[in-house]
């Protein structure tokens, strides 16, 4: 018996904690039969001190700790299921402590219960878990803060871990995505096959992957949408599958700005071809009145009869006028593209319409013409007046020049606001225009088509500064003797 | 002097044609002088006068931008004439805009044209296209 408790003695030293035996009684009073020399470094007690009487080892018990402990062990003694809890104690040395004791009950014949067990101090452990989960706290915050969205998905394409930019774009919170998959999200079965597939693939190859651009119409919101992913291999910890981390971010908006961008760069390039056409047809044209004139001038010095030089100076005065219309179609010109004040105001259409008709009203009665509006009456917009009249009169003038010699001209003209934009149509029955031979050159300066005598060349060319340079846009239909419409926009 | 005496301008610009005609005439570089708006017009005239048996000019002093039909179009389409005649014509283009489209032009075609004259054109070069 002595050999045996001697080596009991010897191993228990070996042992962290301590290894006791604890003895509650049916009045309630309890002691500790046995206890290792652990006890006086697990509560600060000898094993004399409480061979009798417990009471100095639950006086150590921790205030918030104590009726929990001694329910715990309450019910062990009632249920005789084995004791297990962990809890503080406050010592009188190293003062407040983490503990975890496991001991197995067993009733005797005195009614009394026996539990061997051992306790052992696991306060470092619970430091380290503590940081743990603080530090876990903490990644998990950054995460959600983070405006990309964040997802860790494993080989078969369940969720491990998400963010809150994540979560929101599906409108569910980090906890209902947990353990999901794709298509448990809504998303379309094929999209969600292809999504696996990419992350098995990054999975296999331990290659990251980087989408550069995605585009997707939100099934919710029916808007279009551009994302830009990154995937790479990811090990996370609590998984024993191997792990894709995924990083989503939104460039709708930079990218709706790159293509306003691109679509802004188009149109100040064609503005600076046109420009740079505009220079050279002006300097073609100024050379060839100037060079008329001075031939003619030549001509005039060397003329010998009076009929001979009436006939010539009407030639110079054609001339010089040609050289004074050519000029002032250039400040003209160049008055559109220099107009620095964009002087806006709220025009009625059909106020400006109805002052437009009445400059042509020679026009239209001479030539019979049938106009018919298509648009409401209260219908207004923002806009230089000087502009819109310019443009009006441009487009229903053309119309009219260009009427079909063999049926009455009907024109139509369609207006309306959709999305804040203001859409315009002028369509006619006339001549049309072969766009395909002459469509690049519709807007051209100085272009004209159909050999008539009243085209300058000039109109659709100012047209079109008119539109564009105020961010509008302006398009052309046309089929050879059916008719021409020219659809504008206008910001 | 003249070698060439029968001249034709294709040119909508009616000062200039008129200039031309006029030095022309007191040069003496030419004896009849046509003159034709654009191509088309030309273009139609002179199949009327090939189907009529008349004589085609023997210089065509040519202008490039002009309405309905220009002088490109106009060459293209008055080769399929010229081979109907056996007569040597002279097809000068007179231009101000000489732009990439006459550059490939006078590659691909320089048979078809004597020369590329721009404008404005002075007495002097019309000495040296009669001579």
């Amino acid at each position: 018996m002595d050999s045996s408790k001697k080596l009991l003695t010897k191993l228990s030293e070996q042992v962290p904690g301590v290894i006791y035996q604890y003895q509650q009684f049916s009045d309630g009073t309890s002691c500790f039969p046995f206890s290792s020399e652990g006890i006086r470094e697990i509560y600060e007690v000898t094993p004399e001190e409480v061979k009798h009487d417990a009471t100095k080892v639950i006086e150590r018990i921790h205030p918030d700790d104590k009726d929990e402990v001694l329910a715990s062990i309450g019910n062990s003694y009632k249920s005789l299921n084995d004791w297990e809890c962990e809890y503080r104690v406050v010592l009188p040395e190293k003062g407040v402590r983490w503990l975890k004791g496991q001991a197995r009950p067993e009733k005797i014949s005195d009614g009394s219960v026996i539990w061997h067990g051992y306790i052992n101090d696991i306060t470092e452990k619970k430091e380290a878990n503590k940081v743990t989960l603080e530090l876990k706290r903490q990644f998990q915050a950054i995460l959600d803060t983070m405006p990309n969205q964040i997802f860790v998905k494993d080989y078969d394409g369940h969720i491990r871990l998400v963010n809150k930019a994540a979560a929101d774009y599906f409108g569910l919170t980090p906890e209902e995505m947990i353990g999901k998959t794709d298509e448990d999200f809504g998303i379309d079965k094929k999209s969600a096959e292809k999504f696996l597939e990419s992350t098995r693939n990054v999975i296999e190859t331990g290659t990251p992957k980087f989408i550069k651009e995605g585009h997707s119409i939100n099934e919710k919101t029916g808007k279009e949408e551009w994302h830009q992913a990154s995937k790479v291999p990811f090990e996370y910890f609590g998984s024993d599958k191997r792990c894709v981390l995924i990083v989503v971010s939104d460039i709708t908006l930079r990218k709706q700005i790159e293509m306003e961008l691109n679509e802004t760069i188009g149109i100040i390039g064609e503005q600076n071809n046109r420009l740079l056409n505009f220079a050279h047809i002006v300097s073609h044209n100024l050379r060839n009145h100037a060079g008329n004139i001075s031939m003619l001038l030549s001509l005039y010095d060397e003329e010998e009869t009076e009929e001979e030089k009436e006939e010539l100076f009407g030639y110079l005065v054609t001339a010089s006028e040609g050289l004074n219309e050519t000029i002032k179609d250039l400040n003209e010109i160049v008055a559109t593209q220099t107009a620095v004040e964009k002087y806006l105001k709220k025009l009625s259409l059909k106020n400006t319409y109805k002052k437009i008709k009445e400059i042509l009203i020679t026009e239209i009665n001479a030539n019979n013409v049938k106009l018919i509006e298509n648009f409401q009456d209260n219908l207004t917009l923002e806009y230089n007046p000087a502009y819109l009249e310019s443009i009006l009169l441009n487009l229903l003038s053309n119309a009219i020049k260009y009427r079909h010699p063999e049926r009455q001209p009907v024109i139509k003209v369609d207006a309306y606001k959709n999305n804040g934009q203001f859409y315009f149509e002028v369509s006619d029955n006339g001549m049309g225009i072969d766009l395909k031979k002459h469509g690049d050159k519709l807007f051209g300066m100085y272009k004209t088509f159909h050999g008539n005598a009243n085209a300058k060349g000039i109109g659709l060319f100012i047209t079109k500064n008119q539109v564009e340079s105020m961010g509008g846009k302006i398009e052309v239909d046309s089929q050879v003797n059916k008719g021409t419409t020219f659809k504008i926009k206008l910001k | 002097m003249s070698t060439k005496n029968f001249v034709c301008i294709i040119d909508d610009d009616k000062v200039y044609s008129y200039g031309i005609k006029k030095i022309i005439r007191r040069h003496n570089l030419g004896d009849s002088i046509l003159l034709f708006e654009n191509g088309k017009e030309a273009l139609q005239a002179f199949t009327l006068m090939v189907e009529s048996g008349e004589e085609l000019p023997d210089l065509i002093l040519l202008d490039i931008d002009m309405p309905v039909m220009n002088g490109w179009e106009f060459l293209a389409e008055f080769e399929s004439l010229r081979k109907k005649v056996e007569k040597k014509i002279d097809i000068y283009v007179i231009s101000s805009t000489l732009d990439q489209a006459g550059e490939l032009y006078k590659l691909e075609h320089a048979g078809n044209v004597a020369d590329f004259i721009s404008k404005p054109v002075k007495t002097e070069d019309l000495k040296k296209i009669a001579d």
